[in-house]
């Protein structure tokens, strides 16, 4: 920094919160003699009207270009003060809050002596770190306006209606032939049996007639890159051998002879090489199957409108867009391929996604009960629920739909063969929504039975009748039971999104559905900023969950598209090319993708993708050549706070690095608890513990500090950058062993995970490491 | 004119037996099959696009999208499917084929600001969502603090976060944000008007505090002689007449209760900021908004009224959102696992479906009840290594991401569980419940004496009506609001422009909740788009 540093410090008293503990009028008298100050005030309420007025001013008449605020909490009042450095026409970045209530006026209420001393050193920790404080540049990136859906599902499809319905364009991918994914299976929806038809191609028709709608059918992403407001996508479309000149007559179909079952009527009806994918769907237009076409050419002469090309190639195609929203959908669990195997094997066995297709007058029988190619009126049928779900080996998820849709079908089967005796075998009826109860309630009145019991196992008698055996755990039971049905009630599985997980890098949880960035309160983004996630691609949920998150991810995506740029936040990590080597550690660490290297061999560099950082400073963290900046916790910064810190008595300080969310947090919940600790603490805030390099802890040691803390999230999912907290925890076990080398004793150094709300795991924590120091246990204990 | 008439398998009348009348009328009627088919939509477009005025009968998805606007000109469509019965469909018929019905209505101005109601996490969502697109947001709240019922949990499930870290920022951020503005303690008078321009009376209630004022140092409150029970503890802590509702509340501001304050100026002498004023009077505000969001939230159900479980009379016995405030490190026990009398708790007894699934009661499952016990059953173990803890079951609920696995995660750490819910409730002589039940799996009856018996209370409508000038938003039996469809249109109540979120229409945990605020949100903007492009 080339120009004079002008600093102004304002000494909060926060009422008596401050001063009733401290004498804010010496610490002015003190901070008026520290180098580089042009004024040091005390205020009773800094962050009053009156208090902001006061600073204002003083940044005129004084030219300030430096600002400490030693008050509450950074996380209660920096919002605050940073305005006012925006509106006094300074950057907000050249400020620091030191934090003098919670750590100390209010933990160190019995010892005014002590606190004071370690009031002026935080001031002093503070200013060292203000110093090296730099005008950060506002990111403001550009949003491409236009949306990706991934995915032409219900989801996909209402996600796409709303985004274009406010006005900005769409365009939606989606792999297989036609709209409607998994919809076009279903007959009837529960709770109200209406038909899915019904629901579901008014908002296909929609789409496809929508002037702000781009639909691409058999189609795939292939590619990503670039970041949130600006993806380049690839995408791969299939042949278009059949053109748009195809008017429906099927005498191409006619000649093929190739004959092969039908995917979307379960195999339970035959198709052609070329066929019509679904006599409902959109866009109706046939196609042919590529893996089963032999390339005979018969069909290309019989087409009365030369709408057959069977030249025609893959294409290639690259999008803009600003935001995805990814809503690849989920596949039924496939009993064939699963220790389900010889039940699915039996002709009278079939899943409840056939049963769909049997039921409805629009499937492959006309709606005529058809198993194995005779008409049937099933005496005994059962239900097996939980079928590949709730497992010990293999899919340990409940699907949540699969109860009501046993329930809504056996309902159906009972009215139209009202002899038929139904039973549904069970573990919990999980009925967990409005009217799901209800259709439990008719279920049982209409005298179809359930049976609490994992079914053991499926076979075939002599006389072609199904032996189901299962325990019946109410009576205390095993049996066997007779059939001439039984319907397996299949999971859903997360199938369809895996070669987008490897395209977009979009993690996945453990049961392999797409992971929201909070289970809780972000269920609907992902870590990708710009990539959001509709529908059962996340995990498994019913029509009505689907379609409303749907909306939420066009909402997230209008949020995105309401600016022209965005603003993001400046506290993010860059390189320093002339000290980087290329080593490439940082790649590895970052867990956002956010650094890319660039150049050959020697020359190789890396660089960070601004957009893409999010600022945790992991990469800075690991770097071994201090090349990697992390902005606004910089290694001098950093440095020159543990110098301020440890200048006097350091054998008497326990050096604590807390990371912003979780542990810094937790020091200011003890602080708000007035929980009291010993005045020889010494708290160094970063983003997160991932930040922390070993060279930090042993630069502490070498300065002489008796104790050193670092802290950070819970594991494994606390943190707020994934795994910022793991890598800390890796470099620790990693540094102790040197530790050990150079004689510093490794109990000394403490890895502790520390959450917003345990003031007291931190007061016991800051204790026990206070106890060790000499002098012993000072402060009053838990 | 000619009338063309959908084929919708849902049409829930004798289609023929309409077309047979029709024609005895004299109408030329045609059929289609489905015009939301590619089939059906290619044979309507052909027979619209022939001579004459038509007359499309389908319903009304086909109606908002104007599938046929690529047409030269557009047919007029009319809602057939909605209708219930033969009858009142041939009315519709027979209105629209008159001629247009009814004059047009002037258009009043439209207003893109939104009025949410309900300052919990689907409140705060929606209003995020909206006020980050861009649009101007009202958030009432009935209450001195935003946060709802999620604020007052320990933590939540399946990843046992602690609530209010998570959402203490969420409340920040809504409090900070330029185009959101907070009306806590308030109450809604009347709301008229319709979709795109509604007004809206609020009453702000009296806080006795200068909220520019105060900063909520808390000082007036160590001094204030008053001691009221807190709701917000439900009953646990006692507070003073002035208070800050809790710790992280937002905004951050001191309330007196005018009902018990005894006028002492105790608080105005201890303020150095002046913000105390003991005279101070309700303030009316009126709102114009184009859209309404009611995220007004359940109630849980009060188990008194199920009185065989003795809750209110034996002291062991206490709901599971006292309990959460209980195990929380913000409680009043300070997160210490303790008996009412004070006793360590060595045992424990959760409780499924009071209330819930009970035609007595709440028909209903309230779905989140099941895994918040195991959550609960697990925290409690964590407290208290040893204790015995067991859950009382009819079915084990939790269907959601990631709940089965804490489930597992419950039974791994040693929680019992056991099929049947308890008949009775006693009390043994201490003050310990005695948990009276019939073990569906094993056999038997048997009893369970248990420190603290916790009842996983079910969620239940808000008694409390809106006050909607014309039109109040349709509920169901059950009091919840009822979604204008239940699987396409989950997020728009039954009144044009008023739009749900949350536990307002039916029982649902947070992650839900977020998602569909969320997805309200989408709505309004598409509504406020349809109505500029109608203007």
């Amino acid at each position: 920094m080339t120009e004079e540093l002008r600093l102004g410090i304002y000494i909060c008293h926060c009422g008596l919160n401050i001063a009733a503990v401290l004498d804010p009028e010496a610490l002015e008298a003190q901070g008026k003699k520290l180098p580089g100050v042009a004024v040091c005030r005390h205020h009773l309420y800094t962050c009053s009207e009156a208090g902001q007025l006061e600073i204002k001013k003083d940044i005129q008449k004084h030219k300030l270009n430096r600002l400490l605020v030693a008050a509450c909490s950074p996380k209660l009042h920096e919002a605050t003060f940073r305005r006012l450095l925006v509106e006094s026409g300074l950057n907000p970045y050249l400020l620091e809050m030191v934090n003098i209530r919670e750590q100390c006026s209010w933990v160190h209420a019995q010892e005014a002596a002590a606190a004071q001393v370690k009031a002026l050193e935080l001031i002093n920790m503070g200013l060292a770190k203000v110093r090296f404080a730099e005008p950060l540049p506002a990111r403001q990136v550009p949003v491409t306006r236009q949306a990706l859906v991934i995915g032409g599902g219900p989801a996909g499809l209402r996600a796409a209606l709303d985004i274009a319905d406010a006005g900005f364009p769409v365009v939606l991918v989606e792999r297989s032939p036609v709209l409607g994914g998994m919809a076009n299976k279903l007959h009837r929806t529960f709770p109200e049996g209406e038909t899915a038809l019904s629901l579901i191609n008014p908002l296909m028709a929609a789409v496809t007639l929508h002037p702000g709608i781009r639909v691409l059918t058999a189609s795939q992403v292939t590619a990503v890159s670039g970041y949130v407001g600006n993806f380049q996508v690839t995408v791969r479309r299939a042949p278009a051998v059949v053109t748009g000149d195809c008017d429906l007559c099927g005498a191409c179909a006619q000649v093929c002879p190739q004959v092969v079952p039908a995917e979307m009527e379960e195999g339970l009806s035959p198709r052609k090489a070329i066929y019509l994918p679904s006599p409902r769907a959109f866009p109706a237009r046939y196609v042919v199957d590529r893996e089963h076409c032999d390339g005979c050419g018969l069909c290309v002469p019989a087409c009365p409108r030369q709408a057959l090309d069977l030249a025609a190639r893959e294409t290639l195609e690259t999008l803009e867009v600003g935001a995805m929203v990814v809503a690849t959908g989920f596949l039924p669990f496939a009993p064939q391929e699963s220790r389900y195997e010889s039940w699915a094997a039996l002709d009278n066995v079939l899943t409840t996604v056939a049963l769909e297709r049997l039921l409805d007058p629009y499937g492959p029988t006309g709606g005529k009960f058809l198993v194995a190619g005779r008409e049937v009126a099933p005496q005994d049928a059962a239900f097996v629920l939980c079928v590949g779900s709730r497992e010990e080996e293999g899919n340990r998820y409940c699907s949540r739909v699969c109860c009501p849709t046993a329930l809504k079908q056996a309902l159906e089967l009972k009215e139209r063969f009202p002899e038929a005796r139904i039973r549904i075998y069970y573990r919990d009826i999980r009925t967990t929504k409005k009217g799901w109860e209800e259709l439990y309630t008719r279920a049982r009145e209409a005298g179809i039975l359930f049976i609490k019991g994992e079914v053991g196992g499926i076979s075939q008698n002599g006389e072609g009748r199904l032996v189901l055996r299962a325990n019946n755990e109410l009576m205390g039971c095993a049996g066997e039971d007779r059939l001439d049905l039984a319907v397996l009630a299949v999971g859903m599985t997360p199938g369809n999104g895996l070669p987008l997980k490897e395209a977009l890098r979009l993690p996945t949880g453990n049961d392999g559905f797409f992971l929201e960035a909070h289970a809780k309160l972000r269920p609907l983004e992902t870590v990708l900023d710009g990539v959001f996630l509709a529908g059962a691609c996340q995990g498994p949920k019913d029509l009505a969950e689907t379609l409303a998150q749907a909306s939420g991810a066009a909402a997230k995506v209008l949020g995105l598209f309401a600016h022209e740029a965005i603003t993001l936040d400046s506290v993010i990590c860059t390189v320093d090319q002339e000290k980087c080597v290329g080593c490439g550690t940082c790649l590895q660490e970052c867990s956002y993708q956010a650094v890319q290297m660039v150049g050959e061999g020697k020359q190789q560099k890396a660089r960070i993708i601004e957009a893409a950082c999010k600022g945790c400073g992991a990469c800075a963290g690991a770097c071994p050549s201090g090349a990697l900046i992390a902005r606004g916790f910089t290694d001098e910064m950093i440095f020159s706070q543990i110098d301020a810190a440890l200048a006097a008595e350091p054998e008497k300080k326990v050096l604590v690095f807390c990371c912003n969310w979780c542990s810094y947090a937790g020091a200011d919940f003890a602080g708000v608890s007035r929980m009291q600790y010993s005045p020889a603490i010494r708290i160094i805030r970063t983003m997160c513990a991932g930040r922390i390099h070993p060279k930090f802890i042993l630069h502490a040691f070498e300065m002489g500090a008796a104790q050193v803390l670092v802290s950070g999230c819970h594991p494994p999912g606390d943190c707020h950058y994934l795994s910022g907290n793991l890598k800390a925890q890796t470099r620790i076990d990693k540094l102790r062993p040197k530790l050990e080398k150079k004689g510093i004793d490794p109990a000394r150094l403490r890895l502790e995970w520390i959450s917003a709300t345990e003031g007291r795991a931190f007061q016991r924590v800051v204790q026990e490491m206070a106890a060790q120091l000499p002098g012993g246990e000072k402060g009053e204990g838990p | 004119m000619k009338l063309l008439l959908c084929q919708c398998p849902e049409i829930p009348f004798d289609l023929p037996e309409m077309v047979r009348q029709l024609a005895a009328g004299g109408c030329q009627v045609h059929l289609t099959p489905p015009v939301c088919t590619p089939v059906g939509l290619k044979q309507a477009s052909t027979l619209l696009g022939k001579k004459g005025k038509w007359l499309l009968g389908a319903c009304e998805a086909a109606a908002q999208a104007r599938w046929f606007r690529h047409l030269k000109k557009e047919p007029q469509i009319i809602n057939v499917r909605g209708c219930a019965a033969l009858e009142e469909a041939l009315g519709v018929i027979l209105l629209a084929l008159e001629g247009p019905g009814g004059r047009p209505q002037a258009t009043p101005p439209l207003h893109q600001e939104v009025l949410v109601i309900g300052g919990g996490v689907g409140g705060c969502q929606a209003a995020l969502d909206l006020a980050n697109a861009g649009y101007q947001v009202y958030l009432a709240d009935s209450s001195l603090s935003i946060g709802g019922a999620m604020a007052q949990l320990d933590k939540t499930f399946p990843t046992l976060d602690c609530s209010i870290c998570i959402l203490g920022p969420k409340l920040v951020e809504v409090s900070t944000h330029d185009r959101i503005e907070l009306l806590t303690y308030a109450q809604i008078d009347q709301i008229s008007g319709q979709a795109g321009s509604f007004q809206v009376e609020v009453t702000l209630k009296p806080r006795f505090v200068d909220m520019s004022k105060c900063v909520g140092c808390g000082r007036c409150a160590a001094v204030c002689p008053v001691i009221v029970p807190s709701r917000w503890n439900l009953g646990l802590k006692p507070r003073k007449c002035i208070r800050i509702i809790f710790e992280q509340s937002v905004p951050l501001r001191s309330t007196i209760e005018k009902d018990f304050c005894i006028d002492c100026r105790m608080c105005a002498e201890a303020c150095d900021r002046g913000a105390i004023k003991l005279k101070d009077a309700p303030r009316s505000r009126r709102l114009r908004v184009g859209a309404i969001v009611l995220a007004t939230g359940a109630k849980p159900f009060d188990p008194s009224i199920k009185s065989e479980y003795g809750y209110g009379r034996i002291p062991g016995v206490i709901t599971n959102l006292e309990y959460e405030r209980l195990i929380c490190a913000t409680g009043p026990t300070q997160g210490a696992l303790v008996t009412v009398q004070g006793r360590e708790v060595e045992s424990l007894a959760f409780i499924q479906c009071v209330g819930s699934r009970d035609r007595r009661f709440l028909p209903y499952c309230s779905g989140y009840c099941c895994t918040a016990s195991i959550k609960e059953a697990v925290i409690a173990l964590e407290h208290q290594p040893g204790a015995g803890v067991t859950i009382f079951y009819n079915d084990l609920r939790t269907s959601g991401k990631g709940f089965e696995e804490l489930y597992r995660r419950a039974q791994r750490a040693g929680v019992r569980f056991i099929k049947g819910l308890p008949g009775l409730i006693k009390e043994d002589g201490e003050g310990r419940a005695v948990v009276c039940y019939e073990d569906l799996l094993q056999g038997g009856r048997r009893e369970l004496v248990v420190d603290l018996a916790v009842l996983a209370v079910g969620l239940k409508a808000p008694s409390a009506s809106l006050p909607f000038h014309d039109g109040p938003p349709e509920r169901d039996a059950s009091g919840f609001f009822r979604p204008r469809h239940a699987i396409l249109h989950p997020l728009e109540s039954s009144t044009p422009g008023v739009f749900l979120a949350g536990t307002s229409q039916g029982p649902k945990d947070i992650s839900e909740t977020v998602c569909q605020a969320s997805g309200a949100a989408a709505r309004v903007m598409a509504l406020f788009a349809a109505l500029k492009k109608a203007r």
